[in-house]
């Protein structure tokens, strides 16, 4: 288990962290989702040794991962955002290259290569030089390097960033692939449907900062029951603000003469509305229901809202 | 040792991804060489001048010194050389403003008069401000000439007189005044004819004959490591470019130490420099007939050399922290040390002030040994190969010093 706890860095005056703490177990990804200049990729730096943090220390089967650095790097696996590899040379030869960095015998290498190019779906391209790649092919590659010693803890910083939607949604499945038992993952994103569907446990980060970490469905039940309820139509503002007024359940967040945005405590409520503004000859057009999610979670906490970033 | 070799391996690979690129660097200084060797008749034929082209405007009417002047330049030795023609003084204004002559000698009114009477005058010489050597070459051809008119004048200063007289006015040649000036000139006459008929005065050309290719070499010994130098710079720019990248990150992220990623570099960029070296040796052996039977030292020689030209680009990845720096500290150094070390200009043709300044460049001691080596002065070459071993060493320090504080200063 990977347990860092209260690490603090500072850049002069700014605070790119400002104590984060949490655990990553083996077996699991652990997501830290957050808009760009959110201190995930300090975090990361800080944690694959390229920095050294003010304050805080990291724990890795309880050895403190900053006094045993050479170590720590044989047991952990980077995929930077940046593609970090020779663009001249073909996949193989780049894959060649670092498993002998890292120590591997020929024939091992060459075997690690060949498995992680098919795993990687590049296995038709074994011979082409990386600079004729796509930015989807040159990802996967960048990712495959990075596992290409077996590491026991991965760290992905935004290994998608920068891609088409098809090839990011490639990506997401081969990660599920490699993923066994025996690997503990960091991934960074600013994407939630990344983190939704990929992380086990997440952390929402801000400002150098932790605001909530767990799984998707603790982050979520924080939220409350709250159903957000938009109606769409031509409205007589007083008479809605009057309909509104008569029943409580109703909590009034937004009115305009195209919209209507309540919040609700229970489902059942929204059909007895929709009844009431048609006994009332207000005229609904469309109506949409917004149930809590990782989006409205992170509004909350941040009031910042990540698909602007 | 298996990953410095693993990564020099790759980074070899890698240099040749762009031939074309690499494949101009070698054409660059055979071209060069070619064209100097048609230019110069650098395979021992005549030379490839074109005869500098002299306008001279006569406006004596005395005729005896300046046909003399004139004459000169017309002589059928001199006419390979130069190309002399007497025109009016506007049309030599119109040539020299046109820049069609490298320069025009004016040959005032009444000069032979005044130098009959022994009287001061003197030419005037307008040159090409275009051209620098050969208008350079027209004064001194004028400056011989006006000494050899003020020889004879001082000679036969006394009798020049006469002689015009004689010449001026056929008719009226006295009898007595013949005889005087025989009397006068055949002693003096008696004196010199000695001088030209026994060849008192000779001259005995003692420049070597073995290799008429001696010329050669300095050109393509010169251009090559120039190009060379680029080379090793092109290739040692990645350590650069690299540490502003998370590949040097990645890289020692892995076991990597860092001498081990400094000498892989260095070794890679050795071997793809001394490729390039035996290719253009094997072109100048074919081409211009540059060869050594030293083997064994011609391969010393390349070895050094790449070393040296390797080392030395090393420093400027040392000292540089990004990409603009190493092209700015590249240019400076590539062309400091080219022109000093004799790449460009041979080191015999700077000016003193600038050629007691080669001993500083590294480029001088390797282009110096291969001159050497190949025209077979033997000393010379085994003085500088010691000293450039000696400075690949130094820069081998020197670069290590600053390019593993430059990588400290990226990663932890």
């Amino acid at each position: 288990m990977l347990t860092v706890k209260n690490i603090k860095k500072s850049y002069g005056e700014v605070e790119a962290l400002k104590g984060i703490s949490f655990e990553v177990k083996r077996g699991e990804i652990f997501g830290l989702l957050g808009p760009n200049g959110a201190g995930k990729t300090t975090a990361i730096s800080i944690l694959t040794s390229l920095i050294e943090p003010d304050s805080g220390s990291a724990f890795y089967e309880e050895k403190n991962i900053f006094s045993n650095t050479k170590w720590w790097r044989k047991k952990i696996g980077v995929v930077p955002q940046e593609i970090a590899f020779y663009e001249e040379l073909t996949a193989k030869d780049n894959l060649m290259l670092w498993a002998a960095l890292y120590g591997m015998g020929e024939s091992e290498a060459k075997e690690r290569a060949d498995y992680l190019l098919n795993l990687m779906e590049l296995g038709s391209k074994e011979k082409a030089k990386v600079s004729e790649f796509s930015g989807g092919m040159k990802r996967r590659l960048n990712i495959a390097i990075g596992i290409i010693h077996k590491p026991e803890v991965l760290f992905l910083d935004e290994p998608t960033v920068g891609i088409d939607v098809q090839a990011r949604v490639n990506i997401r499945e081969l990660l599920k692939k490699f993923v066994d038992g025996n690997m503990a993952i960091i991934y960074t994103t600013h994407q939630l449907e990344e983190a939704e569907e990929l992380c086990d446990r997440i952390a929402i980060m801000d400002e150098g900062e932790i605001k909530a970490q767990g799984t998707l469905k603790e982050l979520i039940s924080n939220l409350g029951e709250e159903l957000e309820v938009e109606f769409s139509g031509v409205f007589d503002l007083d008479k809605v603000e009057k309909i509104i007024g008569e029943k409580p359940e109703l909590k009034l967040i937004k009115l305009s003469e195209e919209k209507i945005v309540v919040e609700v405590d229970a489902e059942e409520i929204i059909p007895e509305t929709v009844e009431l503004f048609m006994k009332k000859k207000v005229m609904i057009n469309t109506m949409d229901i917004k149930r809590p999610n990782l989006e409205t979670l992170f509004l909350k906490l941040t009031g910042k809202e990540l698909r602007e970033q | 040792m298996r990953k410095v070799l693993k990564l020099s391996a790759i980074d070899y690979k890698r240099r040749w991804n762009k031939p074309v690129l690499v494949l101009i660097y070698i054409l660059s200084p055979v071209l060069i060489t070619l064209i100097m060797w048609f230019a110069f008749g650098g395979d021992g034929s005549d030379s490839g001048f074109s005869p500098i082209k002299i306008a001279i405007v006569n406006n004596d009417k005395g005729k005896i010194i300046s046909d003399f002047l004139e004459g000169a330049f017309s002589h059928e030795k001199a006419k390979k050389y130069i190309n002399a023609s007497s025109v009016s003084y506007d049309k030599a204004m119109e040539l020299i403003n046109n820049r069609k002559v490298s320069a025009v000698i004016i040959i005032p009114k009444k000069f032979s008069d005044r130098l009959i009477k022994r009287e001061n005058t003197e030419m005037k010489l307008i040159k090409n401000p275009t051209e620098i050597i050969y208008p350079m070459i027209a004064e001194t051809g004028m400056n011989i000439l006006k000494d050899g008119a003020n020889y004879i004048l001082t000679i036969f200063g006394e009798e020049i007189e006469t002689i015009r007289k004689a010449v001026d006015d056929k008719k009226n040649i006295d009898s007595a005044m013949f005889k005087n000036l025989y009397d006068s000139i055949e002693p003096k006459i008696k004196k010199i004819i000695p001088l030209f008929k026994d060849k008192k005065i000779k001259i005995e050309e003692l420049t070597e004959k073995r290799k008429k290719t001696s010329f050669v070499i300095y050109i393509f010994a010169g251009m090559s490591f120039f190009f060379l130098f680029f080379i090793s710079n092109a290739i040692l720019n990645d350590m650069v470019k690299e540490r502003n990248k998370f590949i040097i990150k990645r890289l020692f992220l892995s076991e990597l130490k860092k001498s081990e990623y400094f000498f892989s570099r260095i070794l890679s960029s050795i071997i793809f420099v001394f490729t390039i070296e035996i290719i253009l040796a094997i072109t100048g052996r074919l081409l211009f007939n540059l060869k050594t039977n030293n083997i064994f030292w011609l391969l010393i020689t390349l070895i050094v050399s790449s070393v040296t030209l390797t080392v030395l680009s090393a420093t400027i990845m040392g000292l540089s922290n990004n990409e603009r720096q190493v092209n700015t500290l590249g240019m400076i150094f590539v062309f400091f040390f080219a022109i000093l070390g004799g790449s460009l200009i041979p080191v015999s043709a700077l000016p003193p002030s600038l050629s007691k300044f080669s001993v500083v460049s590294p480029l001088f001691y390797i282009t110096e040994s291969v001159i050497s080596l190949v025209i077979g002065r033997m000393e010379r070459f085994y003085n500088m190969i010691f000293v450039s071993f000696l400075i690949s060493l130094f820069l081998l320090f020197l670069s290590y010093f600053l390019n593993i504080k430059a990588l400290k200063k990226v990663v932890k």
